[in-house]
């Protein structure tokens, strides 16, 4: 390749004005990927009080279980980082295997764990309207407490009475 | 054996600028050695980030391992700054040209970047203080003048994260939130212009 | 390992036509002629290793909502 040029006075100018900055860039879905089904779920938004759910429920269910992060990440073999991300950022899609994992060490329903996690769709409005109220409910305190616990348990009790049909998983 | 050009690297709050490689084209092994050399490094960032209850990069995710695939393609190619042994930084260009959308030059072939990254130890806002500084601008640099090469004018562009987006700025036309990105994020666009005054200080 | 650094040299034999429609690209492009041929090459091999995983290669009118399937055996 031809050789850089940059003077070292200009690159020394240069580098301090990056200090402090994240150098990262994204590009387009790159075409050698899998084309992933990019129209049926374009226009849908990203809902989310309902992910929160997801997070919250990943989290305070592993807590109600006595499971540090962890332990939880060893058993459910997913990643540490992935698992810190999912209870930490509700915009974060995991992969639906790592949903699985999830699901089957904290004994919570796949199908719906699939949805609340953005994995899938369903059209189960009372499903969607729980999620937003335990969202809602769990946020006001740091700790689970009493008022935490009874919030998850309740919400645990809807997920698995409800029936999720004709899920399309993404 | 891929084409290495010495390069310098800015050591923090001095003065003095080390030596450094950059490595015009990365290998699939070299992708994983890197990977495999930046996460742990990353992982405990993001532990320290976590217990601070502080906003993680919007990066955090990415594993260059993954990405070593795409070099099985001419339409990929990967360079690295290299410094003690040890990736500074990755730069992932699709070879296929896009086309430029800055008016001056709209429609040129223009060269694309895919991903580019900075070693976790290279960044202040995980680890407090970066082992080295400019190595984006040495990358971008790479960039401008692989552009020259391919018969592009030097013209390159960019999606860029949230993150990252003030220091793009500096050098590059932010050309708005691209509707076509996945992630709807700015797209960025260097000019032949902007090219002098990123490599020579001249300005427009 | 990447071998970018070595070059080699090849002789292309083209029709008139053939070489019509690359000078074509090439002043469209604002390419030399080899910068266009690389570029089709790589498009070449990109499009060749996606189609033979299955996917299919449609050309998209979205103003006429009509599609396409570029029917190619390569």
């Amino acid at each position: 390749m031809r050789p850089l040029r940059m003077s070292d006075e200009l690159f020394r100018k240069r580098a301090e004005e990056e200090d402090g900055c994240m150098i990262s860039a994204i590009g387009l879905k790159p075409l050698f990927a899998k084309r992933e089904q990019l129209t049926q779920h374009r226009d849908e938004p990203a809902s989310e009080p309902v992910r929160l759910a997801f997070s919250t429920l990943i989290s305070y269910r592993r807590r109600a279980l006595r499971l540090s992060i962890e332990a939880l990440a060893q058993k459910a073999k997913v990643e540490l980082d992935e698992l810190l991300q999912i209870e930490e950022d509700p915009n974060y899609v995991p992969e639906p295997r790592t949903v699985h994992q999830l699901a089957n060490q904290l004994k919570l329903p796949i199908p719906q764990l699939l949805v609340l996690s953005g994995n899938a769709t369903t059209a189960n409005a009372e499903l969607t309207e729980a999620a937003v109220r335990f969202a809602a409910r769990s946020r006001a305190v740091e700790r689970l407490n009493r008022e935490q616990s009874d919030a998850l348990n309740e919400f645990v009790k809807v997920l698995i009475k409800q029936k999720v049909e004709n899920i399309e998983e993404r | 054996m891929s084409s290495r050009q010495k390069c310098r690297l800015k050591v923090p709050e001095r003065d003095d600028l080390v030596e450094a490689e950059l490595v015009d084209e990365l290998s699939k092994d070299d992708l994983v050695r890197a990977h495999l050399d930046w996460a742990p490094v990353r992982l405990e960032a993001l532990k320290r980030l976590h217990a601070a209850k502080r906003p993680w990069p919007e990066h955090w995710h990415w594993d260059w391992s993954k990405k070593a695939e795409m070099l099985d393609l001419l339409a990929y190619r990967c360079m690295g700054i290299e410094q003690g042994g040890r990736m500074q930084g990755l730069m992932m260009l699709s070879t296929i040209a896009v086309k430029g959308r800055l008016a001056v030059q709209a429609g040129k072939a223009t060269l694309y970047i895919e991903f580019l990254e900075s070693a976790p130890w290279n960044l202040r806002e995980l680890v407090g203080i970066p082992q080295f500084l400019g190595v984006g601008v040495r990358l971008l640099e790479a960039a401008v003048v692989f552009s020259e090469e391919e018969g592009f004018g030097g013209r390159i562009g960019l999606h860029s994260l949230p993150q990252s987006e003030g220091f793009y700025r500096k050098y590059m036309t932010d050309l708005g939130l691209d509707p076509n990105h996945s992630q709807r994020l700015r797209y960025f666009e260097m000019g032949a212009e902007q090219v002098r005054y990123f490599l020579e200080g001249r300005k427009p | 390992m990447p071998n970018g650094l070595t070059k080699r040299t090849m002789t292309l034999n083209l029709s008139e036509t053939e070489m019509r429609a690359l000078e074509s690209l090439s002043v469209q492009k604002d390419l030399s002629k080899t910068a266009v041929i690389r570029q089709a090459l790589r498009l070449y091999q990109l499009v060749d290793s996606r189609l033979s995983k299955g996917e299919k290669l449609f050309f998209e009118d979205e103003a006429k909502r009509e599609k396409a399937e570029l029917m190619v055996m390569i």
